[in-house]
């Protein structure tokens, strides 16, 4: 078995009220729980909206703020699987993919 | 306290000019740098993540497709979850990040608190 990172990006949410948002939420959190279930789920949080950037210019470690964009990281999922075939049947059932947001797969590196 | 992450972006940048010998010392400041967060109780995880390999999973005209992941400046390398009292704290220790020295990037992000994802 190996690790899996799901990278949640993007996604329109704006639009819904907090009634809808709430019922929302409960669809990835019904999702993770079937993960719990079937024993795939290592792992999984949302990210705040606000945040730095960090990088090096002209010699200097600068920091900068985080704009959110289309492909911004607003949370990730850390699964199990066997493969990259079988972690990619378990993403698509992610809820992230009915509000406009994608998922970026990847591996992780055993240390 | 808040947890913050460190998503380590463009890893590779300027690595395939380095000798055996700057790795080496390279990676002597990474696990410098990574002793000091232990060292200071703030380290809560951290991964590395395959290079070149991966996959972009979308919803296109209402079918779910996975396509390859090419890899750019702004890949995720890995990350690191790390403890702190506020972002300024965590901009401290990210700001010694030995990626900084070698083309790469840090995007830090508090964690939203509470999630019932984790």
């Amino acid at each position: 078995m190996a690790q899996y990172v799901l990278l949640l990006r993007g996604g329109e949410f704006k639009q819904y009220s907090p009634q809808e948002m709430q019922k929302i939420l409960e669809k990835y959190i019904a999702w993770a729980d079937d993960l719990r279930r079937r024993s795939l789920h290592r792992g999984g949080e949302e990210l705040n909206n606000d945040g730095r950037i960090l990088r090096l210019e002209k010699g200097k470690i600068v920091d900068g703020p985080f704009t959110e964009t289309k492909e911004a990281v607003g949370g990730f999922f850390m699964i199990e699987a066997k493969n990259y075939d079988e972690a990619v049947q378990i993403s698509k059932g992610c809820p992230h993919f009915n509000y406009g947001g994608y998922i970026e797969l990847r591996e992780v590196i055993p240390h | 306290m808040a947890q913050f992450i460190l998503l380590l972006k463009g890893i590779n940048e300027q690595l395939p000019g380095y000798s055996p010998e700057e790795l080496q010392k390279l990676f002597g400041k990474y696990d410098a740098w990574v002793e000091n967060l232990r060292k200071r109780d703030k380290l809560r995880a951290a991964q590395r993540l395959k290079d070149g390999i991966g996959r972009v999973i979308s919803a296109q005209n209402g079918r779910v497709v996975d396509g390859p992941f090419a890899e750019t400046k702004e890949t995720i390398g890995g990350y690191f979850v790390i403890e702190c009292r506020d972002i300024e704290e965590a901009v401290t220790y990210a700001q010694s990040c030995p990626i900084l020295l070698h083309g790469g990037s840090v995007e830090l992000r508090e964690i939203t608190e509470g999630c019932r994802y984790s």
